[in-house]
């Protein structure tokens, strides 16, 4: 009886929560459906007179080579960080080494930097690459800026696994990469799917480097495509929005496969109440 | 024993690697801290702390400070504990998890150039959000001007920071509520505690990395909070929304005062030390597990 | 776990692919160039460059950069990386003035004097123009298009029902204001719009302009006065703040198009903005002479600045770059581009009378006529390091009215960033 009362209203809590963090989506889609004429009458919560399914057309046409670009460039890059990132982050919590400490505290450092203040020598590097305008020079920084947060947010889930697995895999002649791939990983799925979803987000909405590592169209990521929308001199919010409900599909189909993991973690998560 | 040691620590490479490359990029900002470099091309001239000292005797820098410190109090706080609370719900609501879950995370599927202007349209004094909901409950709104206003501005906007950020806290204590032994939490039923106990004095301290990490997480985005406030207020009215990334790119960028901005960023790199310096201490010993 | 490693494996094997790199190749038949022209009109008008482009040199591709945000700001930031690393496009959008000379003190930038030589363009523009387009006796870029930003947009049925004529001065303005606050207290009399903050600075412009002249505007621009003691800055100073209560009490929330669809939606009455406001109107269908007007302020003074397209140093493909800068120099590429751009040409060979509507056949009438001066900001008078600081200025100074403190504060500015010294090339 107890029970059910608390998921009556803890319920009833979440579902007024999700309403109100509705609202701006709700200005979000209803902007997009409409004409540029009733957007400048600045009633943003006022529906559409006509619902303007041509903005979306509009839009996608600016948008498909950037959604093109953004899946194979955030895709690859948001992998490879999770990947070195749980590497690193399964060194540092299962051996002691002289230094660990020092490493550990370099990697937090350096996520605490703005970037944009490094957009010289980045652009340096990428020149020096020969990798100026290719997916891999995009992927390449990306996994740079994201590696050392990959690390940061896998490893303090590793810190929960007991040792004793690891040692118990030991015995038995397991070899390290061999344990990461085959206890480690499906034991904190939770948490690799916590820090992919987090990579993936920041490598998708990132803006700056996807203009100024590219030239042209043929592998600039989506959010610039995005931001031009608008226009400079000219204010099509109403495209802009339509395009901006078109490029948050990727991330939501990724949340939802993602979601499918996050149930399923091998370790027995404790149950429903 | 010592060969699977070995082993293991070579998966250290990439990463020292590219902390390596981070390194390097760091030497060339704090170089350029101390040259005179202004305008469009590089000037290594050594000035000294000169830019150090503009920045610590100028009142905007302390502005700045000041926002930053706002944002890690007022947005960390509750970004974590509703994160976490809203997480035990979601977990222990069964059908409509998933769908309600997505909307949470939806906020951060979006590009801030957009989230940005939503809130701005959200805050808009004549017919946004907030003052049409006042006005349909009788309120006088007419000196309400939210982002409008230097007094309020700085906090509506942490609003908006809550509003993006709260399913990144959600995620990862999700992630972390479900790595939770089944058993722990039944036991402490069958004693009869109840849902606050178990929440507060279960789970809590069951998932302290997961506290741990967002409130890391989400320092470093207090710390780089650039986005919105340049989509929603350049900074201003004057500079009351500013803060100190913003302020950077400001130099950098509007100012071009290459040299300023590079000073800039090396007091953000160095008040984030600080923080860290402590946090990792402490983590790492909690960390290591064998 | 196999599921993912194999679809990991294949993403690494679609970048191997991916790795078509333009730039090891140098191939010669491109054009790179940056722009923030991205959508609507402003995207028709530059296409319409690039067709007249591409019909001259039938071989070569486009390789267009269009740079979003904040009106040119993001721009910058990445074509300074891009210009420091060593890789130039071969031409970029960029303006006149102190905002081109930061290139040119770089060492960015190559000179086109023999074009100029070449199409005689000196003499085909307002002299104004070769003023803030010659440094040191070069010319390093060619402008192609004039936009005016001396223009009050009003509410036409508005101002006719209250009996108000079309403001001519300062004068008119302010009493414009007062008399529509009085007639219509719920109407602010003058649209804002300050979340973008460099908006604060068009109306500093004015009241510098119209309260000194137009020699005086250039001298404060430049640094040239002294700004605590200067008897007529404080006056226009003052006027500012007399407007303050007349602006759009919220104008920090909107942007230049939301504050200028206020008149759309009656909440205010006039708005000082530049003329490509007028494409944004017509496109959210308002009626010229109907539902909205404009006036010049002062009427005997063109203010306004130019997108002009430079020559960089070292250029990947230097003679396609020379021939689009040559192209920009021809009526023909002039009118094709402002007649959908919403701006003005700024050669004089073009008739006034090509364009639709009156006011644009008024501005070029202008400029061809008038005694003719840039705005701040965009039109490079003053420094962008100052009008960095000056916008954070003008935005407290909206907000608190105190014209001592905002006195103050702009003296400090200009001696911090060495305004009158960065100036001075304007008056050799």
């Amino acid at each position: 009886m107890k029970e059910r009362n608390f998921v009556l209203i803890s319920g009833l809590v979440v579902v007024l929560l999700a309403v109100v963090w509705m609202i701006p989506i709700y200005a979000l889609v209803t902007t997009s459906l409409k004409t540029q004429q009733e957007v400048a009458l600045q009633k943003y919560l006022v529906p559409p007179e006509r619902p303007q399914f041509s903005n979306f057309i509009k839009a996608f046409q600016a948008l498909k080579i950037g959604l093109r670009n953004s899946v194979v460039i955030t895709l690859t890059a948001t992998f490879v960080s999770v990947v070195v990132g749980s590497l690193a982050g399964y060194a540092l919590t299962s051996f002691q080494f002289r230094f660990a400490t020092l490493l550990f505290f370099f990697i937090v450092v350096v996520t605490f930097l703005p970037y944009h203040v490094v957009l010289i020598p980045i652009t340096h590097i990428l020149k020096f690459l020969n990798l100026l305008n290719t997916y891999a020079g995009l992927v390449l920084i990306y996994t740079i800026l994201n590696a050392p947060m990959a690390t940061l947010i896998t490893g303090t889930f590793f810190m929960k696994v007991p040792p004793e697995l690891e040692e118990a895999a030991m015995l038995d002649g397991c070899k390290p990469f061999l344990f990461y791939l085959r206890v480690l990983l499906p034991v904190s799925l939770p948490g690799i799917v916590s820090a992919t979803i987090l990579v993936f987000v920041q490598i998708y909405n990132e803006f700056l480097l996807g203009i100024a590592l590219t030239r042209g169209p043929d592998v600039k990521p989506v959010m610039p495509f995005l931001a031009e929308l608008k226009g400079t001199q000219i204010a099509q919010w109403h495209i802009q929005m339509a395009g901006a409900v078109i490029t948050s599909i990727i991330p939501v189909i990724v949340f939802v496969f993602l979601g499918k993991f996050f149930i399923s973690g091998l370790m027995a998560g404790y149950g429903k109440g | 024993m010592r060969y699977y040691r070995t082993q293991g620590l070579l998966f250290l490479i990439p990463i020292v690697i590219i902390i390596g490359i981070f390194y390097g990029m760091i030497v060339w900002d704090f170089v350029v801290a101390f040259t005179g470099w202004q305008g469009l091309q590089a000037t290594w001239k050594f000035v000294g702390g000169y830019h150090f000292i503009r920045l610590f005797s100028s009142t905007r820098f302390w502005v700045n400070i000041g926002n930053n410190l706002r944002w890690l109090v007022f947005f960390i706080v509750p970004t974590v504990l509703v994160g976490f609370i809203l997480a035990y719900f979601l977990h222990n609501l069964g059908r409509g998890e998933k769908i309600l879950w997505q909307i949470f995370l939806f906020p951060m599927a979006l590009s801030f150039i957009i989230t940005g202007v939503l809130w701005a349209w959200m805050y808009d004094p004549s017919s946004g959000l907030i003052n049409s909901l006042l006005r349909a409950i009788g309120v006088n709104t007419s000196q309400l001007g939210w982002i409008a206003l230097p007094s309020s501005a700085i906090y509506c906007m942490i609003i908006a920071g809550f509003w993006q950020y709260l399913g990144f806290a959600l995620v990862i204590y999700l992630g972390a509520i479900k790595g939770i032994p089944y058993e722990m939490v039944e036991a402490a039923k069958v004693d009869g505690a109840s849902h606050f106990t178990v929440l507060f004095r279960v789970i809590f301290p069951n998932v302290g990395h997961a506290t741990l990490i967002c409130t890391t997480m989400l320092a470093i985005t207090t710390v780089k909070v650039f986005d919105l406030v340049w989509v929603m207020t350049r900074g201003g009215p004057g500079v009351s929304t500013e803060v100190l990334p913003y302020l950077m790119y400001r130099l950098t960028f509007d100012s071009r005062d290459i040299g300023m901005g590079a000073a800039t960023s090396i007091v953000i790199l160095a008040l984030s030390a600080i923080m860290v310096i402590p946090y990792s201490l402490w983590a790492l010993k909690k960390w290591v597990r064998v | 776990m196999r599921r993912f490693l194999f679809w990991g494996l294949l993403m690494v094997f679609v970048i191997g692919t991916g790795m078509a790199n333009l730039f090891a190749q140098e191939k010669e038949e491109e054009f790179i160039i940056f722009h923030y022209w991205t959508a609507g009109g402003e995207k028709e008008a530059i296409d319409a460059l690039f067709k007249i482009y591409q019909e001259r040199n039938p071989g070569v591709k486009i390789v267009e950069n269009p740079v979003a945000g904040g009106g040119g700001e993001t721009m910058l930031a990445v074509l300074m990386s891009n210009l420091a690393a060593g890789i130039p496009p071969d031409s970029f959008q960029d303006h006149q003035g102190n905002q081109q000379k930061d290139y040119i003190d770089a060492g960015y930038l190559d000179t086109v004097d023999d074009i100029w030589a070449q199409t005689n363009f000196e003499a085909r523009i307002n002299p104004m123009w070769v003023k803030t387009l010659k440094f040191g006796g070069h010319v390093y870029s060619v402008p192609i298009n004039a936009h005016r930003t001396n223009w009050l947009w009003y509410n036409k049925k508005l101002l006719d029902e209250l009996g108000i004529a079309a403001p001519k001065s300062y004068d008119d303005l302010l009493a414009a204001c007062q008399k529509i606050k009085e007639a219509k207290p719920d109407i602010s009399p003058l649209a804002l719009g300050t979340r973008e903050k460099v908006w604060s600075t068009y109306l500093y412009d004015m009241v510098l302009l119209t309260t000194g002249g137009a020699d005086f505007y250039e001298q404060a621009n430049t640094g040239r006065i002294d700004f605590r003691n200067d008897a007529t800055f404080r006056q226009a100073m003052e006027r500012y703040a007399a407007l303050i209560p007349y602006i759009y009490p919220w104008h920090a929330t909107k942007s230049w198009d939301e504050a200028g669809a206020l008149l759309k939606t009656g909440e205010a009455a006039m708005y000082w903005m530049g003329d490509w406001i007028l494409g944004y109107y017509l496109a959210i269908g308002m009626e010229p002479e109907v539902d909205f007007s404009v006036t010049a302020i002062p009427g005997d003074i063109w203010m306004g600045h130019a997108d002009t397209f430079p020559l960089p140093k070292g250029a990947p493909h230097p003679n396609n770059a020379r021939d689009w800068i040559l192209m920009c120099t021809t009526p023909e590429a002039q009118k094709a581009f402002n007649l959908i751009k919403g701006s003005v040409t700024i050669v004089n060979d073009v008739p006034a009378d090509v364009y639709p509507d009156p006011y644009r056949k008024k501005s070029a009438q202008d400029l061809a006529s008038l005694r003719a001066v840039c705005d701040g900001f965009h039109g490079g008078m003053i420094t962008p390091a100052f009008g960095s600081e000056l916008m954070d200025i003008l935005t407290r100074f909206l907000v608190d009215k105190d014209v001592d403190a905002a006195i103050e504060s702009i003296a400090e500015a200009a001696e911090r960033t060495k305004l009158a010294e960065a100036c001075s090339w304007f008056w050799e």
